[in-house]
């Protein structure tokens, strides 16, 4: 656990020295693209050594200076399988992102939807010696927790403290100052498998860069289109990427939940490729264009017509209804999305207050998908975009472009997290009894 | 359909071009490339074609006739020179001095160098040069004045107050009204020698100079031949002394050889002697 801590700390480090230099690039690896940010930081540098919860350590403005969309190599279901090929799609991004900002890039944070997540809910508590809660009080806390046991080849991506309690008093979000007996924290800790990380880091500091953090693309989805409400009152995002959905839940503005279905639209794209035997190329097209989940009566009537080169004219010239290929999409959709729900349930989401569902990422284009969405996963349904940030390209405002928006302010505004606060002691085996989150309680 | 057409291109920089790309991007190196390559293509020729020292010696002449034009325009010229405050002897010896041959490229001139060469010029007391416009080297001098007059062999040199040099003469005849001293090391003791002059102050007016004596001190050397021994320190007081008691005495106009004043204390009169070395009976007479 310590080297964790050191590690993330380096991190961290790296991370306040990109941002004193002004110029940080955050690299979203999908599974169908690799979008790639570089960042300018103006003015106020925030100041990350002193402790703080929530975003009190401060905010930095910046603006998009350069950006690069390449179609990702290498990955499957949000995994690397192919180091080289990762390597040059990095490569290829980072390069015209580069030129585009015509500035050179030191750091990177990324992201990466692999690695299967998995959500903890970890509880500590203390008493305090001192009346008033100060800063060493909430690294103690933090340091009581019990780490719930592991696989050893897992690593901790996020551990955020959600919730403080003072005594009786609970839903606080700094306690710092206050006076209380028994202090006790709320974490959430997500781990990923330590290889996948290790790959990332591997692919990006073979293209000279340094990494300076990496993020859960479920998180940084989440971050870039559930708004304030929605995170403050209980909300689900849903990132439907090309590989895998990621899943995150938001409650009292912090992650609670985080997973990913290795399903994606890419398996639309195959379906819709094995039905109609095109390429999986020309299946892509004919989805993007002509794609749907709800067919109309007038869908019977619009014919789609498919081309292709087999040379066989039978196979070439064929012309299908819209219905026919929303036929084909809808049950793999239907499934992705019971998969999503499924995944929800487990996580205990219809305890929350509110159940907003945002659907966002690349997948979510598809017309119809938000009402079929709703059928599914409950009435209150929408399509997210990623919000504005500055001098964001026009081209990065749609719902595939989330992480990487999401990404940038995960890079600017970044949530306390576990190592942020120095442990008064090194020893972190605390006597408080883990007590599982209600909705976490089916995870693990 | 060409052949190329069916394999595609890897869309992605290879390793070494994406180090050279980011290599271009990093401000060091772009400002190196984009001011170091030019300069050094700039200069290498240059160095090459100043190797040869044919070339070299060739643009050096180039560049020396380029620099001469430049001095000679008529604006940089001085075509005359005028000099203040100085007698017309030493106007022409200034100029002898100088050696300027007119016109001069004022960017030829050293003023200062100059100033030191009159300066060298013994009756120069002060000399200052600048150029004024229209051409003019203005010099402004200032002569010694000349006080005492120096018996020499030959001739006599002049002297001012303090003893400096000022130029020889054959006779008196220009200096009739200046005091003359003589001796070994009298333009040392100058200034003495003018002190002894102020208190006698044409007192008495049969005196014919000063002589120094043994490089130490001074004799007063009258029209009648008399001698005046003053002593070695302090002498002026001793003249003052020797003007009261003539004064009172008259001692001075007595038929008397030397007046030994060495010792204040005990003053000694010597009588002249005539041809056979005799005391005169005549002044002994008047003696008793
Ligand atoms: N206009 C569209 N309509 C339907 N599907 C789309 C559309 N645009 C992109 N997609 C699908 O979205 C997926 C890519 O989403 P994206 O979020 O970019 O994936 P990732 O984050 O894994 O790289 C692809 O499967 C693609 O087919
Ligand atoms: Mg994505």
């Amino acid at each position: 656990m310590t080297e964790l801590y050191h590690s993330q700390r380096a991190m961290r480090a790296m991370r306040s020295a990109a941002l004193h230099r002004g110029v940080i690039a955050v690299l979203d690896v999908g599974t169908s693209k690799i979008g790639c940010l570089v960042l300018k930081f103006d003015g106020t540098t925030e100041k990350i050594d002193g402790d703080g919860v929530g975003s009190l350590a401060g905010q930095s403005g910046f603006q998009v200076i350069g950006s690069a969309l390449t179609k990702s190599r290498g990955v499957e279901y949000g995994e690397i399988v192919s180091m080289p090929e990762t390597e040059r799609a990095i490569r290829t991004a980072l390069q015209s992102a580069q030129k585009l900002a015509n500035s050179r890039v030191d750091h990177v944070i990324a992201c990466i939807s692999g690695g299967s997540p998995r959500s903890y809910g970890l509880e500590g508590s203390i008493d305090i010696k001192s009346e008033i809660v100060d800063d060493k009080d909430i690294a103690d806390v933090l340091g009581s927790c019990d780490i719930p046991s592991f696989e050893s080849d897992r690593e901790v991506l996020h551990a955020q403290p959600v919730n403080f309690s003072l005594d009786q008093r609970t839903g606080l979000s700094d306690p710092r100052g206050q006076i209380g007996k028994n202090l006790s924290v709320d974490m959430h800790m997500l781990t990923i498998k330590e290889k996948t990380i290790r790959d990332l880091a591997y692919c990006i500091k073979r293209c000279d860069l340094e990494l300076a953090g990496v993020a859960s693309s479920s998180y940084v989805a989440a971050l870039s289109s559930l708004v304030e409400d929605e995170k403050e009152l209980g909300a689900a995002c849903i990132d439907l990427g090309g590989g895998s959905s990621n899943i995150s839940i938001f409650w009292k503005k912090h992650m609670i939940f985080a997973e990913t279905i290795k399903m994606g639209g890419e398996l639309v794209t195959r379906d819709i490729s094995m039905g109609l035997q095109v390429s999986l190329s020309k299946a892509e097209r004919i989805k993007t264009r002509n794609g749907g989940v709800l067919a109309t009566g007038l869908d019977d009537r619009e014919m789609i017509e498919i081309t292709s080169e087999t040379n066989d004219w039978e196979l070439d010239r064929r012309i299908i209804s819209r219905s026919d290929l929303i036929g084909i999409m809808r049950p793999r959709i239907e499934e992705i999305l019971e998969e999503v729900r499924c995944s929800l349930d487990g996580a205990g989401f219809e305890d929350l207050p509110s159940r907003k569902i945002v659907l966002t990422g690349g997948a979510s284009q598809i017309p119809g998908i938000d009402s079929l969405a709703s059928k599914i996963l409950g009435q209150q349904v929408r399509l997210g975009r990623p919000m504005r940030i500055h001098r964001l390209p026009q081209a990065y405002s749609g719902p595939n472009c989330s992480g990487l928006v999401g990404l940038s302010l995960f890079a600017a505004h970044p949530q306390d997290e576990w190592w942020d606060f120095s442990p008064r002691s090194k020893n972190f085996n605390g006597q408080s009894v883990s007590r599982v989150f209600r909705w976490f309680r089916d995870n693990w | 359909m060409s052949f190329s057409k069916f394999r595609k291109r890897d869309p992605a920089p290879s390793r070494l071009r994406y180090k050279f790309s980011r290599w271009m991007l990093s401000p060091v190196f772009k400002k190196t490339l984009l001011y170091g390559v030019p300069i050094i293509l700039l200069t290498l020729p240059s160095l090459v074609f100043f190797n040869d020292q044919n070339n070299k010696e060739q643009v050096q002449e180039i560049a020396f006739d380029l620099y001469r034009k430049l001095i000679e325009r008529p604006e940089f010229m001085i075509d005359a020179l005028s000099i203040e405050g100085a007698s017309d002897s030493l106007n022409s010896e200034i100029r002898e001095v100088l050696g300027l041959r007119f016109p001069i490229s004022s960017f030829d001139l050293d003023l200062a160098d100059l100033q030191k060469r009159i300066l060298s010029l013994p009756p120069v007391e002060i000399a200052e040069a600048h150029i004024k416009g229209g051409g003019i080297l203005h010099l402004k001098v200032g002569e010694k004045a000349p006080a005492l007059l120096l018996r020499k062999e030959n001739g006599f040199a002049v002297l001012s107050e303090y003893g400096q040099y000022i130029r020889s003469v054959p006779s008196r005849e220009h200096f009739f009204d200046l005091p003359v001293i003589a001796g070994e090391g009298a333009e040392s003791a100058a200034s003495q020698a003018m002190n002894i002059f102020q208190v006698i102050n044409k007192k008495f007016d049969h005196i014919r100079g000063l002589v120094f004596v043994g490089q130490r001190r001074w004799n007063i050397i009258m029209k009648t031949g008399q001698v005046v021994m003053l002593p070695e320190n302090d002498p002026a007081k001793a003249v003052q002394k020797i003007l009261i008691l003539d004064q009172a005495e008259q001692i001075l106009s007595r038929d008397i050889a030397v007046f030994d004043f060495r010792l204040s204390s005990r003053i000694t009169l010597r009588l002249p002697l005539d041809e056979f070395f005799e005391i005169d009976p005549k002044v002994v007479g008047v003696r008793n």
